[in-house]
């Protein structure tokens, strides 16, 4: 007896279908899984084997051979088992009858017969519903993930009998698909209105979620840089679907979404600690997986402590920094993965962090100070437009009862900045003041001749290094912007020259 | 450049590493007493006080090749030797006691006998306030035809002698010999002095320097300079050498004045209350050097907001993010002022967005 099952294989965020393909004939009684399994897979013979002994049902004593066709492709991870135990049981149960040809099924088995929930779910049914399939059957924990795709019918069940019932042409009611609603203001975890004083720091990064620019907090140990860097997610624009669906991809196949919201709705924050490597940030390992900084994509990036990551760790964010997208290569294929993401560093200003304080002393010498700063690279430097001094709050600010403004109203202003951006750039092939080239510059941040004089004077009188004039014109053209002002006046100059904490790279 | 015989022989001793200044010294006037029979005198007096072998060395740096050798090298570096005999060695060093036997000089060595000279030092760790003080000081100074003597290491040295840098008036003072500029990070802030100002080195060319070169080149900063400034310094900073030397030398020290806590001016409070002159306008410097100030056409055209905020800043309103709570105003809406404030050089920004007003 042959019996065909269709399920999904994962290559980066792409699906693949996959046939197993069950084949029963009489024999010595083996068992066999051809067709470039990986270990997940051949082991899932032992799972499939219990699975649908316990779930009441007779395992065939045959020669037994399933193969994954296209055969070519190595296959990964636990998500045929469903697929398998399907087959195999077509093969020897009648009253299967339901045609299959139409149907993709994922799912890992437990030994119970269960059916537990597999990565990928998201980017499988976008795939299978982009080359017409009619039906998904997936494990009910990834119901609320799969949800969201609307256009193909969604079948999810909790365990193999439900799915051979369904084979067998019981009725099951399928998943209403839901649409995407903003997350209510309680759903971000930090907001705004908690961080006390700090409004030069809650500007900037106004601004700097504005316009896209990528931001540098220097400022004492304690100063309140991971609080506001955690806050950003809260400020930044309202996600669309399409973002959502994309951010939602990346983290369904790394398995990092949570099943009870099902997709990523805030945007995500992601911390790398130090010593993370290359590997881990820009993605990778034997199969190609996507890194933190996919992981990133569409939210923040932030680098606490940035001189204490490896300095080749922090070169390879130039590239995802300027293309938005990252491409892992390895052995076995190389995927291409999103990777725009805000980056938000924070570092001390000296290595005992009192260097510039007036009260304590700072007991570095001047080349560790030198030696500090240099750990990030000038054109690392180039690529964060602002750099911002982060002071210590005050007791007095700390237990004060004022009322500070909530991130709500802050998204409201910077979604606006946005859509005057998006139509700005509509013809450029960017959508923010941050991507704008020399090309871009020249073409929307003209200044006058009198703000032109100013502008350089003020690097004269403040000593600014030549590459941070194209930073400095690029704030100013997101804070005229957020002033709905179509020339870049004087004050957005000079506001935009303020923000400038020490030049790192003035030594 | 010609030398004297006795410069020759003096340039070809001083290139020797780790000849102690005494020993020079001795050798200079036995070179000086004893013009015909001074090798043997030269000799014995080698073999009192060094082994045999390093008197051989001394005795065979004194042969016509090395001395002419050691002439031509400085040459092809463009280096001029300016000696103790020399009618070009400044006046100011001849009266301290242990005066330099040697200045190796690049650039415009007139500047050693310039009229007017003003040393201004400090502590690598200068306080933004200060150090823009500082800046304005010696500007105005080296503008009026002073020229500001420092060291060449960063934070105040540095400050003092770039912004002396565009009118030329400027000399600065090596520890080391000038193949090793130390820090290498202001190697072309040098490099510009000494093309537009001067760099002397009291040690030949490829000597590289030593700790202890530090504290014996700030007596040549404090010998050349007509008056002393210290910017800051900690307790222990090297900036106290110079100061020091500068008592000795019996020349007017001015130092600025500091909050008391501030660890980087604990120095220049000490030496105030010590009898250093309490500086906080560049009047006083002027006056005690005798100078007048080249006037400067600058008009400061301040605004409404400008104004307001200045004044406030000058009254010693510092945190801005109190100011903003205080007067119920955002930030954005006083930044372009305070931008501008410090464009025009009337207040500086410290960390913590903390504003000074800069004495004008």
């Amino acid at each position: 007896m042959l019996s065909k099952i269709t399920s999904y294989t994962l290559q980066g965020l792409e699906g693949l279908p996959v046939d197993v393909e069950v084949d029963i004939s009489r024999g010595m009684p083996k068992f066999d899984i051809v067709g470039l399994p990986d270990t997940a897979v051949k082991e899932s013979k032992e799972r499939v084997r219990a699975a649908i002994k316990n779930s009441g049902k007779s395992f065939p004593v045959a020669v037994i051979t399933v193969n994954l066709a296209p055969a070519d492709i190595k296959k990964e991870g636990s998500k045929l088992d469903l697929a398998i135990a399907l087959s195999l049981i077509r093969a020897t149960e009648a009253g299967m009858e339901v045609p299959v040809d139409k149907t993709v099924v994922l799912g890992e088995l437990s030994l119970d017969g269960a059916v537990r929930s597999v990565t990928g779910v998201l980017p499988i049914c976008l795939s299978a519903k982009a080359m017409g399939y009619k039906t998904v059957i997936i494990p009910k924990a990834n119901e609320e993930e799969a949800s969201y795709v609307d256009g193909i019918e969604i079948i999810a069940v909790s365990n193999l009998n439900e799915a051979v019932n369904y084979f067998k042409g019981e009725k099951v009611t399928p998943t209403i698909p839901k649409t995407f609603v903003a997350p209510k203001e309680e759903e971000y975890r930090n907001d705004l209105k908690y961080v006390k004083g700090q409004f030069i720091a809650k500007r900037a990064l106004e601004i700097a979620v504005s316009g896209g620019h990528n931001i540098l907090m220097v400022g004492a140990p304690g100063a309140g840089k991971t609080m506001l860097a955690k806050c950003i997610p809260s400020i930044m624009p309202d996600m669309t679907f399409d973002e959502v669906l994309e951010t939602t991809a990346i983290h369904s196949v790394v398995g990092s979404l949570s099943t009870q919201d099902g997709i990523v709705k805030i945007r995500p924050f992601i911390c790398p600690h130090h010593t993370a490597t290359r590997v881990a940030l820009i993605g990778g390992s034997g199969n190609a997986l996507p890194g933190l900084v996919s992981l990133a994509n569409n939210g923040v990036l932030f680098l606490d402590e940035m001189p204490e990551y490896p300095r080749s760790v922090l070169e390879c964010l130039r590239q995802p920094i300027e293309d938005g997208v990252i491409t892992v290569s390895r052995a076995k294929g190389s995927n291409n993965y999103p990777a725009r993401f805000m980056l938000c560093a924070s570092m001390n200003p000296c290595p005992c962090g009192n260097y510039g304080s007036e009260n304590a002393e700072c007991k570095c010498s001047d080349s560790q100070i030198r030696k500090y700063r240099a750990r990030i690279s000038g054109p690392l430097l180039d690529r964060i437009d602002l750099q911002i001094h982060v002071d210590n709050v005050k007791y007095d600010d700390l237990v004060s009862t004022d009322t500070e403004e909530p991130s709500k109203n802050v998204r409201q202003r910077v979604n606006i900045a946005r859509k005057i951006q998006r139509e700005r750039f509509r013809e450029d092939g960017i959508r923010t003041n941050a991507e704008m080239g020399e090309r871009e510059l020249k073409k929307y941040c003209q200044l006058s001749s009198e703000d032109e004089q100013l502008f350089k004077k003020s690097f004269e009188a403040l000593r600014l290094s030549a590459r941070g004039r194209s930073r400095i014109l690029k704030v100013a053209r997101t804070i005229a912007d957020l002033d709905y002002s179509e020339q870049i006046q004087k004050k957005h100059l000079l506001e935009a020259i303020s923000y400038r904490s020490f030049d790192v790279t003035e030594q | 450049m010609t030398y004297l015989d006795i410069e020759r022989k003096l340039l070809a001793v001083n290139s020797l590493d780790g000849l102690e200044y005494k020993h020079e010294a001795k050798i200079l006037s036995l070179f000086n007493d004893y013009p015909l029979e001074s090798k043997d005198k030269i000799k014995q007096y080698l073999l009192s006080v060094f082994s045999e072998s390093k008197a051989k060395t001394i005795m065979l740096s004194l042969q016509e090749g090395y001395i002419q050798k050691t002439v031509n090298d400085l040459e092809k570096q463009g280096v001029c030797a300016v000696t103790i005999y020399s009618k070009n060695y400044p006046e100011r060093l001849k009266n301290i006691d242990t005066p330099p036997l040697v200045l190796y000089c690049k650039g415009k060595i007139e500047l050693l006998n310039a009229k007017k000279t003003f040393a201004a030092v400090g502590s690598r760790k200068t306080l933004a306030y200060a150090d823009s003080l500082l800046k304005d000081f010696t500007e105005k100074l080296s503008k009026s035809g002073v020229v500001i003597v420092s060291g060449s290491a960063t934070g105040a040295d540095k400050t003092a002698i770039s912004s002396a840098l565009a009118s030329g008036n400027v000399i600065s003072v090596l520890a080391g010999g000038m193949d090793h500029i130390y820090p290498e990070c202001n190697k072309s802030l040098i490099e510009k002095i000494a093309k537009n100002g001067l760099i002397i080195s009291e040690q030949p060319p490829h000597i590289a320097p030593q700790f202890w070169m530090f504290p014996v080149r700030n007596r040549i900063i404090a010998g050349l300079g007509d008056g002393v400034l210290i910017a800051s310094g900690s307790k222990t900073s090297g900036a106290r050498h110079t100061a020091d030397f500068a008592l000795n030398y019996g020349k007017q020290v001015f130092a600025f004045p500091y909050s008391v806590g501030i660890s980087s001016g604990e120095l220049c409070n000490d030496l105030i209350k010590h009898g250093a002159t309490l500086c906080d306008d560049v009047m006083d410097i002027f006056e005690e050097l005798g100078v007048q100030m080249a006037k400067e056409e600058e008009i400061i055209d301040l605004d409404e907001d400008e104004l307001k905020i200045y004044q406030a800043i000058a009254s010693g309103q510092e945190d801005m993010t109190k100011y903003c709570l205080e007067n119920n105003i955002k930030f954005f809406e006083i930044a372009p002022a305070l931008s501008s404030l410090e464009i025009q050089g009337l207040i500086v920004k410290l960390p913590g967005n903390k504003y000074k007003p800069v004495k004008k």
